[in-house]
């Protein structure tokens, strides 16, 4: 192996981390050997000289939001395909409250403690359904989180809800423990779309929701719509905004309804049971609704969020969509972070696992699923700056009792591990950045990326997409207009490879 | 036709050897004869042996070449008629290609025990057509056996022995009209013994290439190849002798004596591709596998002619010539069937003719008088002087019901009648001159669907006449699509136009901004369509896992547009090329 690591020179780092690290299949759940090949130090040594300096301010990897996953509903929702599972008395995942929470809780503190973050600026409960935990779950994650780092102070503390009135009646409780931001599931405000949907709530309760969410949270309260549902036509979306508009406080997320495989929905889709409105109906009810709430003040700041006045945006979506880190807990969640297993010097952060791991980052870190970055990219300037890994993207195990052997064995769910170089990073951020009215900002972008200016990288190879008026290229960023916005899905191919490009 | 006779039991009765001598798959799904095939058998007659060589050939018309190669080898043949059809066009085509060669015609009767058999009408359509009295044509059933033997002294009667024609004196002499390869043995060749006798071990070479072979194997065909010692004059068989590539193996070549000195045989005309059509791979990683398919395909079917194209939408490929339609339609078929090939074939075009003007252009060109099979090299329209394309005789044969009908379909496709007259009672043979390039995509099946499948068609090469040829472009947002340019005549050039306007309409995908599709001829501009710009595309939800999954998409997405073909700002994809393109 290392005879090759010698012939190669250029050959990236990580590729050869990759190959130190091979192991033998793991059988998930159970305790495991792993047949790790170390590096001697003189090896060691060399592949630190093939490293060149990746590097994220401080104020990166310091800092980072929370996300929880309650992985329980009490139904299925008909379109739903995330991370969700029903519990029953017997079945093999239903896991008692106590348990998921401590587990939840060691999680947390495992996952803070092998990051750089220091300060959590939001924590997000999700789900699933996220109201039917118990309110110590919240506050045994906050009181986690301000134990190992600290909890900014106005720290954004949100809770999913679901609109019935046993949910409604534990706000006040989710709310003496800290909890200070609710997104409230209304979905619809017909009752035949409520049940073709297969919610548990009705319009009324859903209403009665808003109310009592506005009185203890006032101007932090969201309502979810779904548009796009089956028989809807913009009139009776109009109908349901105006509705609406009248009893939310100041933020509507407005998604439009898809069709995901596997789901209810879908089957009834194809079997021609429902019919979903057709793409031009689709893009007439969009444009219906976002002229119609922003002629209510409420701006469109993404895609599918709309809100009055600046403050009342999600400062925690916002830090997805700013390729900022977060930790995810809890069965199925996602992460992104800067890991800990990485040699600090000089205020350069380097990824390497290599021999000076502890025995023990060695097991965690063996038994997950490494997968290479499908980029690829060398480069011109210095092929293994941009191919070194910065940033994970990892995801949990999504059965909670899996999940929870992994946490039992290893202090983390993870599952899954994506090595994230630089031109993920950026492509991640240009992705959901350019979802948002904000776009992504060359200020940011130099964040990750100060070699090559984003407007070097991309104001001459777009001039037909800004002539289209789709896309606003300036020395301060990129943006989609709102009418690139419509369709910003297919506008990113086209920039994901004038990106790659320069990774070549 | 096999005979059955206890007499030669060349072939059992019994139901496993239904097509004997139809041996490709094609053949037997299609009930047709490509490839000609050959049986030899003795019989004895009034106490004398006779050796009779029989020659299956094709029927159709695209296998002209196969039947004038088995002709040259014959001194007689048997015009077999379907006694339930009735004379087909076929027939006629087949009957003159006898004609002219100036061989014996035996006409004879088949499947004259099926129940709606009327031999003495279609005797009444073979006097009227070919003025053979109705007591010279004879009668058979091959399944049943009946007439058989009829058959078999009529063709000892009738036709002449070779001898006249040969020389079993002279030093060996061979017509090769017929050969296959073997992957083993190499080249299988199909000889005519024209003079001398043929033994294992004589050394022969050819007066093509003058390259000279050592006699391995010899034979005749019972229709299974059978090892003999020797070949006699006058006798058809076969030969194997190391030929190792099958252009040293030419249809049509003389073989003689390594030392002797020889005076080739008449050779046969080259056939003339008519039909054009580009054959791609559905996969580019293909492409080797198919290239080894087609070259052994053309090993055995010298008419095929190859050259190599390239698409820059349909990637590498080829296009290739064809004697006819059905032939096209064969070949791919065998490409498919036997070699396992998946292909994209091209809407089959024609040749034409184009007189040129001007110096610089004619010296560009190398001459005066071009045939383009490719509209890319079309020429300006300024540099033309004259355009020409090939026609065609049709003949036709249906009921009459049928003639309003045919008549509308032969005058839509630019046809001029030629002659009408009837055959019999109820059925029709009518003549009408036609460019070939109206049938050569759909007007043999649009014959059969509106004639339920009664009316029979075939034609013959008539050669280039003038007429008003002209590029058909195809514009998007104003550039044109090379790969979708076609010939055409002028007064169809606005129907073609508007039929690939809307086909491209129906599969380009929505892009970010309107399209406009043109079709032109020059500066003008025949049809137009628009296709209005994607006005929403984005997903719906973006936190945490969407990302991953989101991310994982858009690269999927990137990672197309990078192969796709660009017009402008346009992309196409293969797809929509292949479904313009594709026959």
């Amino acid at each position: 192996m290392f005879d090759y690591l010698s012939v190669r020179s250029t050959f990236s780092l990580m590729k050869v981390l990759h190959s130190i690290w091979k192991w033998h299949p793991i059988k998930v759940g159970s305790i495991s050997i792993t047949h790790v090949h170390t590096l001697s130090n003189e090896d060691l040594k060399k592949a630190e000289q093939r490293l060149s300096h990746a590097t994220l301010p401080k104020s990166y990897i310091n800092n980072g939001s929370v996300y929880v996953h309650w992985p329980y509903c009490r139904q299925r929702c008909s379109y739903c395909n995330f991370v969700k599972f029903i519990p029953h008395p017997n079945s093999y995942w239903t896991v008692q409250d106590n348990t998921l929470e401590h587990f939840m809780v060691k999680e947390l503190e495992h996952s803070l403690q092998h990051s750089y973050i220091t300060n959590v600026k939001s924590v997000y409960f999700g789900g699933g359904t996220p109201s039917l935990a118990r309110p110590q779950m919240i506050e045994k994650v906050l009181e986690t989180i301000q134990a190992v780092c600290s909890l900014e102070g106005n720290a954004e503390i949100t809770l999913e809800v679901n609109p019935t009135s046993f949910e409604t009646n534990k706000l006040k409780d989710f709310k003496s423990v800290g909890v200070n931001r609710v997104s409230i599931g209304v979905q619809a405000l017909d009752e035949t779309s409520l049940r073709l949907l297969n919610r548990d709530h009705s319009v009324p309760e859903a209403l009665h929701c808003i109310n009592i969410a506005k009185q203890l949270f006032p101007g932090r309260v969201s309502v979810d719509l779904i548009f796009g549902r089956p028989n809807q036509t913009t009139g009776s979306l109009v109908k349901e905004l105006e509705t609406i508009l009248s009893f939310c406080d100041n933020h509507i997320s407005l998604y439009q309804l898809t069709l995901e495989r596997g789901t209810k929905l879908f089957n009834q889709h194809l079997s021609g049971e429902v019919k979903v409105p057709s793409a031009d109906q689709m893009a007439d009810l969009y444009e219906v609704a976002v002229s119609l709430l922003g002629d209510s003040g409420f701006k469109r700041y993404e895609v599918s969020n709309f809100a009055h006045g600046c403050s009342a945006e999600s400062v925690h979506n916002k830090s997805y969509w700013r390729g900022l880190q977060y930790i995810g807990i809890g069965p199925g969640a996602h992460s992104r972070v800067v890991p800990k297993n990485t040699i600090e010097k000089n205020n350069v952060v380097y990824n390497v696992y290599s021999s000076k791991c502890s025995e023990q980052d060695k097991m965690w870190s063996g038994s997950r699923i490494y997968e290479e970055n499908s980029f690829n990219p060398t480069i011109q300037l210095s092929k293994n700056f941009f191919s070194c890994t910065i940033r994970e993207a990892r995801v949990n195990a999504a059965d909670p009792a899996n999940w929870l052997r992994e946490v039992q064995i290893k202090g983390s769910g993870v599952r899954k591990v994506t090595a994230q170089t630089v031109l993920d990073i950026v492509s991640e951020y240009m992705a959901s950045g350019l979802r948002t009215s904000e776009g992504i900002t060359a200020e940011k972008w130099s964040m990750f990326l100060p070699q090559i200016s984003l407007f070097d990288i991309f104001h001459e190879r777009t001039l037909w997409l800004q002539e289209s008026k789709l896309l606003c290229v300036s020395k301060q960023g990129l943006k989609a207009t709102s009418i690139g916005l419509n369709v910003l899905d297919s506008i990113l191919p086209y920039l994901l490879n004038i990106l790659e490009e320069k990774f070549i | 036709m096999v005979p059955y006779k206890n007499t030669f039991g060349a072939i059992k009765k019994d139901t496993k050897n239904k097509q004997v001598l139809d041996k490709l798959q094609v053949e037997q799904e299609r009930g047709i004869t490509v490839k000609a095939q050959t049986a030899s058998i003795v019989y004895n007659y009034h106490g004398q042996k006779y050796l009779l060589n029989l020659v299956d050939t094709p029927g159709h018309v695209d296998f002209t070449y196969e039947v004038s190669r088995s002709l040259a080898a014959c001194q007689g043949a048997i015009l077999l008629v379907d006694a339930n059809e009735g004379v087909q066009a076929q027939t006629v085509a087949n009957f003159y290609l006898a004609f002219v060669n100036e061989i014996v015609i035996i006409p004879v009767l088949n499947k004259i025990d099926l129940k709606n058999a009327n031999p003495a009408g279609v005797k009444e359509q073979l006097k009227n057509l070919f003025d053979f009295s109705p007591d010279e044509v004879l009668s058979v059933s091959a399944k049943l056996g009946i007439g058989v033997t009829e058959v078999i002294e009529a063709i000892i009667r009738l036709v002449p022995s070779p001898e006249k024609k040969c020389n079993k004196d002279s030093p060996v002499r061979l017509l090769l009209f017929d050969s296959w390869f073997d992957r083993y043995k190499g080249a299988v060749c199909l000889i005519l013994v024209v003079d001398g006798t043929l033994k294992k071990g004589d050394h022969i070479t050819s007066s093509h290439s003058g390259k000279s072979y050592e006699v391995r194997d010899l034979g005749i065909l019972t229709p299974l190849e059978t090892s003999v010692p020797q070949l006699y004059t006058g006798q058809v068989g076969y030969f194997t002798a190391n030929i190792r590539a099958a252009k040293e193996a030419q249809v049509g070549d003389t073989f003689h004596l390594k030392s002797a000195k020889c005076e080739p045989l008449q050779g046969f005309k080259p056939a003339k591709p008519m039909v054009f059509g580009g054959v791609y791979p559905i996969d580019q990683k293909e492409h080797p596998a198919l290239k080894a398919a087609i070259e052994h395909l053309c090993l055995n079917d010298a008419s095929v002619s190859v050259s190599i194209e390239s698409s820059a939408s349909l990637g590498q490929g080829w296009r290739l010539g064809f004697l006819g339609l059905l032939h096209m339609d064969v070949f791919t078929q065998r490409l498919e069937q036997e070699h396992g090939a998946q292909v994209i074939i091209t809407t089959p075009t024609v040749p034409y003719k184009v007189k040129l003007r001007g110096g610089r252009v004619i010296r560009e060109f190398g001459r005066e008088e071009v045939i383009i099979t490719n509209p890319s090299l079309w020429p300006e329209k300024n540099n033309i002087s004259e355009t020409n394309e090939p026609f065609v005789m049709g003949t036709i044969i249906t009921p009459d019901t049928y003639l309003g009908a045919i008549i509308g379909l032969c005058h839509s496709r630019r046809g001029v009648q030629y002659s009408m007259r009837n055959l019999d009672n109820t059925r029709l043979i009518i003549q009408y001159k036609l460019p070939l390039n109206e049938i050569v995509v759909d007007f043999y099946d649009a014959l059969k669907s509106l004639s339920s499948g009664y009316a029979t068609f075939d034609y013959e090469d008539l050669g280039f006449e003038p007429s008003d040829i002209v590029k058909l472009n195809i514009l998007l947002n104003g550039q044109v699509v090379p790969e979708l340019s076609t010939l055409a005549h002028i007064t169809q050039a606005r129907t073609l136009g508007k039929n690939i306007c809307e086909k491209l309409k129906e599969t380009l995908p929505k892009q970010l901004f309107q399209i406009a599709i043109q079709a032109a001829v020059g500066g003008d501009i025949l049809a137009r369509t628009n296709i209005k710009p994607v006005r929403k595309d984005v997903l719906a939800k973006c936190y945490g896992g969407d990302i991953s999954r989101k991310m994982k998409l858009l690269k999927r997405q990137a990672e197309g547009k990078k192969r796709m073909k660009m017009y402008g700002n346009i992309e196409v994809p293969r797809e929509t090329f292949i479904n313009i393109l594709k026959r």
